[in-house]
This record gives C-alpha cells, sequence and structure tokens, in this order.
C-alpha cells in the first residue's frame, strides 16, 4: 500500500505502526494500481499487515471508477481483502448497492460480496 | 408519569434503531440507475463486475428478490445465480439465471393501446433462463407450475400447465407485448396437466371453451401453431357457446392434435385411438 499527503506519526516499540490523519493513498494488486482511498484516520500497521481506515472512508477503483465508502475500512496485505463496515454503500455510473452493514472486495474492488462469500 | 413516558420514548427508540438494523441487513444488494433493474433481500451476496460493464451475481435471501422492469419480470427464490447484461441506454437487463428454492417468477407485459394483457405466473424449486436475441428459454429440471393469461378487449384465455419437467422458449420478455401467443416452442414430460379456459365476448355475448386434460407429454411449436398433447390422454373438453346449451366430451385417447387461431383458439382438433365420450347438452 502508499500512502501521501498525510500527517504521519509512528507510534509502538519498534515503530511498526502509523497513525494518519487526512489519509490519502492508493492500494496496488500485482505492482499495478487497483485503487485509491481517502478517509479522515488512517492507523497501519507493518507488523501485521494491516491498513484501518476510519471516517467517511472512500476508495475508487483505478480499471472501472467503482467507489465503495463506508464508517470503517480494513485492509489486510496478507488475504489482499478490504473489510468494509458500517452503512456500506458501492456505486458505479450505472448502478448502487447498499447501504449494508458489511461489504468484503479485493483492492480492485471488481467482486464484491458479504463475508460469507469470503469465508470471513 | 414522566418516567412512564421517558421509559415509552426509550422503547420507541430501541424500536427504530431495530427497524434501522433490519433493513441494513437486507440491505439492497443491487439498483440500476433507473430503477430499472433491482436484487434485493439477500442478505448472502457476491457480485463479480466485468470489465465489459456487465454484472455476474449470486445472491441467497429468505427468499430473495428482485425486478427488470424493462423485461417486466418480476422474482424471488432461496438462492439465485445470474449475469446481468448493461444495455445502451444504461439500464441492467437479466440474461440469463438460475434459480432454486421456492422460485416465483412473474412475467407481464401490456399494450394500452390495444387493451391487451398477458402476463405468466410460474412455482417451481429450480428453473433456469436464458435470454437470446431471438427468444428465452426457460427450463424446468423438476415439477413446475405455469400459469399463463392473456387478457383483451374480447377475449380472456388462461393456460395452466402442471408436470414434473419441462422446456420452454418464449419470445425476448419485453417484446411480448400484444402477443397472445405466449410460447415459441414448448416440450413437457409428463404426467402433464393442461387447463386452457378460453372466454370470448361477441354481441351475443360469452362463449366459453374449457380444456382439461391429462396426458404423458405435451408439445407446441409455433411455426405450425399445433398443440401435441401425447400418451395416454384423458379429460373433457367443454363448450359454452354465447347462446344455447352447452356441450362437450370426455376423451381418452392416445393422442390429440389442436391446431389453433391467432387468438390461440383450436381450429382443427384430431385424435388417436381411444374413446370419446359425448356429454350432450344441457349440462
Amino acid at each position: 500500500m502508499d500512502v501521501d499527503d498525510s500527517q504521519i506519526k509512528f507510534t509502538g516499540e519498534n515503530d511498526s505502526t502509523a497513525v494518519v490523519q487526512g489519509v490519502k493513498g492508493t492500494l496496488m494488486k500485482d505492482g499495478k494500481v487497483a485503487s485509491h482511498f481517502v478517509a479522515k484516520d488512517g492507523h497501519a500497521d507493518t507488523s501485521t499487515g494491516r491498513l484501518v481506515l476510519t471516517g467517511s472512508v472512500r476508495i475508487t477503483s483505478e480499471r472501472d471508477g467503482v467507489v465503495l465508502t463506508a464508517d470503517k475500512v480494513t485492509y489486510d496485505e496478507k488475504t489482499a481483502l478490504v473489510i468494509a463496515e458500517g452503512s456500506v454503500t458501492v456505486q458505479s455510473d450505472a448502478w448502487m448497492s447498499g447501504p449494508h452493514r458489511s461489504l468484503v472486495a479485493p483492492p480492485a474492488l471488481d467482486k464484491i460480496g458479504t463475508p460469507d462469500r469470503f469465508g470471513l | 408519569m414522566k418516567t412512564k413516558r421517558s421509559l415509552l420514548l426509550a422503547v420507541l427508540a430501541l424500536a427504530c434503531v431495530a427497524v434501522a438494523v433490519q433493513d441494513q441487513d437486507k440491505g439492497v444488494l443491487l439498483v440500476d440507475k433507473n430503477g430499472n433493474f433491482k436484487i434485493y433481500d439477500a442478505p448472502s451476496s457476491l457480485f463479480d463486475l466485468l470489465e465489459s460493464g456487465d454484472i455476474s451475481f449470486k445472491a441467497e435471501g429468505s427468499p430473495m428478490r428482485g425486478f427488470s422492469k424493462q423485461q417486466g419480470l418480476t422474482f424471488s427464490a432461496k438462492k439465485m445465480e445470474g449475469y446481468a447484461k448493461r444495455t445502451s441506454d444504461g439500464n441492467l437487463r437479466l440474461q440469463n439465471g438460475t434459480a432454486t428454492g421456492d422460485v416465483v417468477m412473474d412475467v407481464k407485459s401490456s399494450v394500452e393501446a390495444a387493451q391487451t394483457t398477458t402476463s405468466s405466473h410460474i412455482e417451481t424449486q429450480s428453473l433456469k433462463m436464458t435470454e437470446t436475441d431471438t427468444g428465452t428459454t426457460v427450463v424446468f429440471p423438476g415439477p413446475f407450475l405455469f400459469n399463463n393469461s392473456l387478457t383483451t378487449t374480447n377475449l380472456e384465455r388462461t393456460i395452466q400447465l402442471k408436470a414434473p419437467s419441462g422446456t420452454f422458449l418464449l419470445p425476448v420478455l419485453d417484446q411480448t407485448a400484444g402477443m397472445k401467443n405466449p410460447f415459441l416452442h414448448a416440450d413437457v414430460k409428463g404426467p402433464v396437466d393442461v387447463l386452457v379456459v378460453s372466454k370470448t365476448k361477441t354481441d351475443r355475448g360469452t362463449s366459453q371453451w374449457t380444456v382439461h386434460v391429462v396426458c404423458d407429454s405435451v408439445t407446441y411449436d409455433a411455426s405450425d401453431r399445433t398443440l401435441r398433447l401425447l400418451g395416454n390422454v384423458k379429460g373433457d373438453v367443454t363448450t359454452q357457446p354465447a347462446t344455447g346449451e352447452p356441450f362437450g366430451f370426455d376423451v381418452n385417447v392416445d393422442w390429440i392434435t389442436i391446431l389453433l387461431d391467432d387468438n390461440m383458439m383450436w381450429k382443427d382438433v384430431r385424435m388417436g385411438k381411444g374413446g370419446v365420450q359425448s356429454k350432450g347438452g344441457g349440462q
């Protein structure tokens, strides 16, 4: 994951975590940009490979311009899945989905489903 | 008094929260911008967003529901997998679908100017539909009920088919408006229960034609407008003319072929070996 244009504060004993406010960045897949995100706050933990975004989270897919919005989004680098929670909606120029309590998707947002569909 | 009011308000607030949570759980799986296509009541769902703009989906509910206004289609089932195609006018259109578990599907079309309404109601446990440029194939691998009705200014006709399995080729769903013929082709395996009731209004009154038979299989092809009832055909045919006495007959024959006219009324009936017994008049 890449994070830019943000105020980053490192915390923790090994400086493995970063708390970010006014976060904006990109999610990658196979070395290519899969989507872009913005959120009020972000918390990245390199030891777990998790990025937690909270507050008006908005992820836009690079390929289709599909937009996912949620109260909270967790991106897990190990599973390469985005887990969106709280008033989740997904929207394209042709359709919309939601609100859902929780949705899961890969970073490209080309497959979107309820957590049970991803074994969660 | 004040405590009671506070308690009531708290209960109301909790109820509102509960309703909101319930609504969110059910969610809207998918709705297109024009509100033409919608899948909802599907707490478990997955959709693949294809590069073409089409969507492949899987949805489950108790039951999940959906509609496609452009196709005059509404449906519900416990499970459905399907493919929604994005059309040039920005709508989504159900191009194929496999539904299982308490499947109910309705297709309705009407032409206001011609005062013609056609509708089909389907109930089954399993159904597969595929739409092409020339028609819509509906396959029932298991038992089904297919009920079709046509209403015009002077005609009311219902066709009800109950059978263990069958395949139908219907016209393209949004091109059925005004069509009196609900099927392009039908191949139904029995025992098939066929009920046709046709009422025609004339200056002299209303006449009614009723056929109720059970047979081993039914085929129909729109190219020759011939309905073929095959094997152990048992039942009865009754005609109630606009004026005069009703007449009819019981049949127990090898086969019946019925040549239909534009209104799907019988023009010619032929029967194979067996017994035909007149019911006579005055029934």
